[in-house]
């Protein structure tokens, strides 16, 4: 880990995302989900997830394909502080397949989310639907502009957290497979060439 | 014997003894034993274990019996009985004497076969000569009709035979693989059990490779190469584009597996994706971000993979392409518009 790095991405290399039911999805259009894509409307806070997984894969951190929600393993969950948790997350449940509620699962949705801008192949647009900023780039991950500083946890468009530096150390210390946790630096001037995005 | 059967006498006079039944009994009895007065042989044991020494088998006789009806039992027997019928079919292999092996087998045909006669038809004596020492062809699976392996399965185990022919059944015979009128090979049900386990995606590619063997031998590698196969699951809406875990799947060989995934990269990137596919920087979630921020891109990767299984579904004559889009029909995805 890199010491002198403020913000830490904390993010899933699964390849096994979650499968919400086709129910869930149908009624998730009609409240949280937006109409014009597969992502969650901004300002939804905590959502509960029905999947046809038996329970998600790849402990401790994945996410659900339908609303791109995060879900998170309680072992994960107890490394991020209670009242960091109180106060940045929204947490919901998780039901597994038959509609089984999954106790060592749960939905997490930040209270700020971050982009994680790229070097190249940036392009972003923002959902007709929600007007969400829908953001997608290659290359060196950071963070532009400096990320307001009222939280410790923060939900990344990358479908996992940003998290400060004593989280990230108290997580890579686990040594999770499935997990990365890599040093984000704040830049004074974005390397995508869009400057600052819609908010 | 010598006017009925002649080609059974050198058979007869090493391993079989003829006595009269004790206390007048009008019932005859059939004994397998171990050595010539051994003990006597269990009919769930393989008369040919070395352990048993030379095996034989030994007929007691109602003393009123003529000569006639003496051979007819004995034959009879022969086809049967199942351990006789194992010795018998041992011996005839092995002194290479296909046509007492087609006797025999004529013999247990006749004695309650007539459903199975009736699939097999003319290509018993073909299979006989053809596979010598197989065992008994029972049923006949048509590889260019799907659905024969099921019947030639169901006829095999509906003999009226009881349970020791039925085992008997299960132990020697194999069902004949005809394609249409040209008769291929005889597989021991054992097999023929293990493709019935078979995925009907797995059954219809067996069928497929049969399909080119020309040869008993091409086709007895072709099935014992796919029955020794290991198979995947594979999701062909790929999970990482936004596939349901709950999709129609296909199972497929996993070096085939292997090798669609090979080709789905190729295609995407063909198609102009600069993502990789697994680690960090190509995982499901990258995936997911990019397909967010990309209209019809989507779509665009399905293109690559409808491409990607064709050519494996050419190559290797399985049908991922069909279920890619029997998935996209009935929605088993997350749609990124």
């Amino acid at each position: 880990m890199n010491e002198f790095t403020d913000y830490f991405s904390l993010r899933s290399s699964t390849m096994n995302a979650c499968s919400m039911t086709h129910d869930a999805r149908d009624k998730a259009r009609l409240t949280w989900a937006c109409s014009d894509g597969p992502h969650a409307k901004p300002g939804t806070e905590a959502v509960d997830v029905y999947l046809q997984d038996p329970a998600p894969r790849d402990k401790p951190l994945n996410f659900v394909m339908f609303g791109g929600i995060t879900v998170l393993h309680q072992e994960l969950l107890d490394l991020l502080g209670a009242d960091n948790i109180e106060r940045d997350l929204y947490i919901g449940r998780v039901y597994g397949r038959g509609g089984k509620l999954l106790n060592d699962w749960v939905s997490a949705r930040g209270r700020r989310h971050l982009i994680l801008r790229g070097s190249r192949e940036a392009r972003y647009r923002v959902c007709a639907g929600c007007g969400r900023v829908l953001y997608s780039a290659m290359g060196k991950q950071y963070l532009y502009p400096a990320p307001p500083t009222d939280a410790a946890i923060y939900e990344s468009d990358l479908l996992g957290f940003v998290v400060t530096h004593d989280i990230a150390e108290r997580i890579a210390a686990r040594k999770w497979r499935r997990i990365s946790v890599d040093p984000l630096p704040v830049l004074d001037e974005p390397l995508d060439g869009l400057g600052s995005l819609p908010v | 014997m010598r006017a009925v059967a002649p080609g059974w006498l050198p058979f007869i006079k090493q391993r079989i003894t003829l006595t009269q039944t004790s206390g007048g009994s009008k019932e005859p009895t059939t004994t397998v034993r171990a050595g010539e007065h051994g003990p006597a042989v269990g009919w769930r044991s393989d008369p040919s274990d070395p352990s048993f020494g030379p095996t034989t088998i030994h007929f007691e006789i109602p003393r009123e019996w003529n000569d006639a009806q003496v051979a007819q039992y004995v034959l009879g027997q022969l086809a049967e009985n199942d351990l006789a019928h194992r010795i018998a079919a041992t011996w005839a292999r092995d002194s290479k004497t296909p046509e007492l092996m087609s006797h025999l087998q004529w013999e247990r045909f006749k004695s309650g076969m007539k459903t199975v006669a009736a699939l097999a038809g003319t290509y018993y004596k073909a299979i006989a000569g053809l596979a010598p020492g197989s065992g008994v062809a029972v049923a006949a699976w048509d590889i260019e009709h799907g659905d024969y392996l099921g019947a030639a399965l169901g006829a095999a185990f509906m003999l009226p035979l009881g349970k020791i022919g039925k085992a008997g059944v299960e132990w020697t015979g194999t069902v004949a693989i005809k394609a249409g009128d040209k008769l291929i090979a005889a597989l021991p049900l054992k097999v023929i059990q293990r493709i019935q386990k078979l995925h009907p995606d797995q059954q219809a590619l067996l069928q497929g490779r049969l399909l080119t063997a020309k040869t008993k031998e091409e086709a007895a590698g072709i099935v014992n190469r796919f029955v020794n196969t290991s198979f995947d699951n594979h999701h062909p809406l790929p999970k990482f584009l936004g596939g349901d875990i709950d999709q129609f799947t296909a199972r497929i060989p996993r070096d085939v597996h292997v090798e669609y995934h090979a080709e789905l990269r190729k295609e995407l990137k063909k198609a102009g994706f600069t993502l990789t596919v697994g680690s960090k920087s190509g995982s499901t979630a990258a995936w997911y971000r990019h397909l967010s921020g990309n209209p019809r891109s989507q779509s665009e990767a399905f293109n690559a993979v409808l491409k990607a299984s064709g050519t494996i579904d050419k190559k290797h004559g399985t049908n991922i392409g069909d279920i890619v889009i029997k998935n996209l029909m009935n929605d088993e995805f997350t749609y990124f518009p």
